[in-house]
């Protein structure tokens, strides 16, 4: 409650200040005809801060740690309190205001720099969800679609550039606290670790049992989840991560003579392959000359997922892992929590515009 | 049908009672909707069945208000009476830890509901069985097979609904309501040596049998092979004819608009527009849950008020924003029956209609120079809110048309534009109705022309 007056504090321009908490506790048992029995107790939180701001027939919005509902991990209250949510929502008052003032972001193709908050929903929507082999194998075309990671591109397609390493990787004992992290699937198999990625090539998908026979791999890596003891299991994303590399996030910068650099999710869509995609951020600024120099508002981003990946020349080694608790998918329509690893990353030549 | 009647006195006198015992413990103010629901799917893909699942639950959202407007809700999926009243317990421990809402004003108190002469529930639907709604699936199959040979998958799912809904609350409240609806999609893949297309299909209906299950598996079987060999086009700004699916898409971001809460959160594209202009004069869309038009009549909404006839655009001119009781209250006007079933304080239109006009498709077509036939819209999603801008690619069927023909299909594309700005470059307004399952509710729309859609990019 007083993150959420604070909020409003920060200016006669805050129209809505939200602060949302979920915790959860789940205990779930797993019994197979073929001998397996698993327990497992899993808890997760979440939690975050947004301030809405209008003026003039404009709205903006901030959110911290991150948007829609905030970051979700695998520990309780503590996590909560480890986080400074007055500090946080502070904040987004102040920047949710500031952005009412600010120029729109400007259109044409740049280099762009995205925060690992945005990375991480870039790697759901483009990365993890066509190498769902549920997908490419058509079992879901009636609603959110296939994809593109056809068999035939197995091993071959250029995917990105030779940098990027994206793996499956929800291994509980490396990531206990990653909210897509477990042991075993929900067909009772133990997870493996799996590159999606490597070195730019597209090398893995996410298995089920079945899948896995039909693709011609010789077992599942254990992605079968289901969101309730009432729902069937369906290729579902776990932690699935870019890999960090060298730079510190702000050598990036530094190194950008020209660019934009984007932060935090507004608005997602993607085609039903996976390939067509725009995202838009909450906010922006302008490089110039390896400086954060102007704020910017409503920044829009578009691409084709390999081409936009193969664009990718920096990643930084500020690794963190985001939890995502709500992603869709199945008739009748399931919400799974996942988790995406990510750094600061840039890429280059990406057409940005203002959705404005 | 004896334990539906049970069923129904079961979840009537358990809202009752679940009331009783929240007054009797502190609450000031109590609602609660208990609802009984039935949901079957068989689903196909690759043109095999390839999940069969059904499920039957009994759920209650419950809200308590404390005198001094302290609020707490829950939710709890249970036929037990005791847990559910556990879970109120735990609604008037939140209350009792949260901070007053002083826009709270009164739950609703009890009103007429006016009766409909539409059938709302289907006896029939509950006696289908696996075996009948796999029969239905295969006649989909085959007729989407049979209409053309490039037809590789036909991939879908036929939903059968069944809802038997209580409300109560300590105003006096106390009404029931019970209603089924089945929907059929259908997604067919064609393939030839050089390319893959898709094509969609889909209806809804209170009544299974107004389902013709060959006549969907045919269209959708038809637009994937005229898809084939789709070209690259440009972006740009085009004209376009939407088919009634596509028009739906664009609806559901105008009814987001329409909520009051929108509106209080400064994030509606229709705020200070009460009584202007806002689309084009030929635009008027309403909610009425009794219309013909709309697949499933409803009578009361989540707070058990009345649902009745709401003008939201009459010839353009935007006239009303949808209220529940607690919006209303702030605004010190009356709830106009919106109240969502399963969240507080989120109204939404339930049964939007899009009045047609008179034209059949070919004549939107043929009054097209140089644009794009847009079957479907696929992931769209709010860029800004408050000027109505929205992004969505198109999917399954979309074709060129050049001097009034149809021409050749094209790889999907995306537009980023203001829903306004499309929807007032209208040019003619097709009769051909047909109704979605959109999110929140439903929603039933004709094909359009527009003449100006700005696509910012293709498909790879």
């Amino acid at each position: 409650m007083e993150a959420d007056e604070t909020i409003r504090e920060q200016s006669d321009y805050v129209k809505a200040g939200m602060v949302s908490y979920e915790a959860r506790k789940i205990h779930k048992w797993f019994v197979s005809s073929e001998g397996s029995k698993i327990e497992a107790e899993i808890v997760f939180c979440g939690v975050g801060v947004s301030a809405l701001t209008a003026k003039n027939g404009d709205v903006q919005r901030r959110s911290l740690p991150t948007s829609f509902g905030g970051n979700y991990v695998k520990r309780g209250w503590e996590y909560v309190e480890s986080l400074n949510l007055v500090e946080l929502a502070e904040r987004v008052g102040k920047e949710a205001t500031m952005l009412l003032d600010a120029k729109s972001c400007p259109s044409g193709r740049t280099t762009l720099i995205l925060d690992s908050s945005q990375l991480a929903l870039q790697i759901h929507e483009s990365c993890g969800h066509p190498s769902e082999a549920d997908r490419v194998l058509g079992t879901e075309a009636s609603y959110a679609g296939t994809s593109f990671l056809t068999p035939d591109k197995l091993g071959k397609l250029k995917y990105g550039s030779e940098i990027v390493n994206i793996v499956m990787d929800p291994s509980p004992e490396k990531y206990p606290e990653a909210l897509g992290s477990y042991k075993y699937d929900d067909e009772g198999v133990p997870v493996k670790r799996t590159y999606i990625v490597k070195e730019g090539v597209f090398t893995g998908y996410q298995l089920s049992r079945e899948t896995a026979v039909e693709l011609g791999f010789e077992e599942s890596n254990g992605a079968m989840r289901a969101d309730n003891w009432n729902r069937i299991p369906l290729i579902r994303m776990s932690l699935i991560s870019l890999e960090p590399g060298d730079w510190k996030s702000e050598e990036i910068i530094e190194d950008t003579k020209d660019g934009i650099y984007m932060e935090t999710n507004r608005s997602w869509s993607i085609d039903d392959k996976r390939l067509n995609f725009q995202f838009g951020c909450e906010l922006a600024w302008k490089i110039e000359k390896g400086e954060k120099k102007e704020l910017l508002k409503n920044p829009v981003y578009q691409g084709i997922t390999p081409e936009f990946w193969g664009n990718c020349d920096a990643i930084g080694k500020d690794f963190f892992i985001w939890g995502i608790p709500n992603c869709g998918k199945g008739e009748p329509q399931q919400i799974m929590w996942v988790s995406h690893g990510a750094s600061t990353a840039r890429f280059r030549n990406v057409m940005v515009f203002s959705g404005r | 049908m004896k334990e539906l009647d049970e069923i129904k006195s079961w979840i009537i006198d358990t809202a009752q009672t679940v009331i009783k015992h929240v007054i009797e413990n502190g609450a000031w103010q109590a609602d609660v909707r208990i609802e009984y629901g039935e949901n079957y799917l068989t689903r196909f893909a690759n043109s095999q069945i390839h999940q069969n699942v059904g499920e039957t639950y009994t759920k209650a959202f419950l809200r308590v208000f404390l005198r001094d407007k302290r609020f707490g809700c829950v939710t709890i999926i249970s036929r037990d009476i005791d847990e559910i009243l556990k879970a109120a317990d735990q609604a008037l421990k939140i209350a009792k830890a949260s901070k007053p809402d002083p826009f709270f004003k009164s739950l609703p108190e009890p009103d007429r509901i006016l009766p409909t002469d539409r059938k709302m529930f289907f006896e029939e639907m509950i006696r289908l069985t696996p075996f009948d709604r796999a029969e239905i699936a295969g006649k989909v199959i085959d007729a989407a097979h049979e209409a053309d040979k490039h037809v590789s998958a036909v991939n879908g799912a036929l939903s059968t609904v069944l809802r038997l809904q209580a409300v109560a609350n300590s105003l006096g409240v106390n009404i029931f309501q019970a209603y089924s609806f089945a929907s059929l999609n259908v997604l067919v893949t064609a393939k030839n040596m050089q390319s893959e297309a898709e094509g969609f299909a889909y209806r809804v209906s209170g009544n299974l049998k107004e389902i013709n299950a060959e006549e969907v598996g045919f269209e959708a079987g038809e637009r994937a092979s005229s898809g084939l060999d789709a070209k690259k086009i440009e972006p740009g700004d085009y004209e376009v004819v939407f088919l009634p699916y596509a028009t739906a898409t664009l609806m559901f971001h105008l009814a987001i608009d329409t909520s009051a809460r929108s509106k209080d959160l400064g994030v509606s594209s229709l705020i200070n527009k009460e009584n202007k202009k806002v689309l084009h004069e030929d635009i008027s869309v309403i909610d009425d849950p009794r219309s013909e038009k709309t697949p499933v009549p409803l009578l009361f909404d989540g707070e058990g008020v009345p649902k009745k006839r709401l003008v939201l655009f009459d010839h353009g001119v935007f006239k009303n924003f949808v209220y529940d009781s607690y919006y209303a209250g702030k605004e010190g006007k009356k709830s106009t029956g919106h109240a969502s079933f399963w969240r507080h304080a989120s109204p939404f239109p339930s049964n939007l209609v899009f009045e047609p006009g008179n034209s059949k498709l070919d004549d939107l077509i043929e009054d097209t120079k140089n644009g794009i036939l847009v079957s479907r819209l696929h992931y769209s999603n709010t860029v800004d809110p408050r000027r109505g801008i929205i992004t969505a690619m198109t999917r399954a069927g979309t074709f060129k048309i050049e001097n009034g023909e149809l021409k050749y299909s094209i790889k999907n594309m995306r537009f980023t534009d203001s829903y306004h700005r499309i929807l007032n470059s209208l040019s003619i307004l097709g009769k051909d109705l047909r109704s979605m399952v959109v999110r929140r509710g439903f929603i039933t729309a004709p094909s359009i022309k527009v003449n100006s859609v700005k696509f910012v990019g293709t498909t790879g």
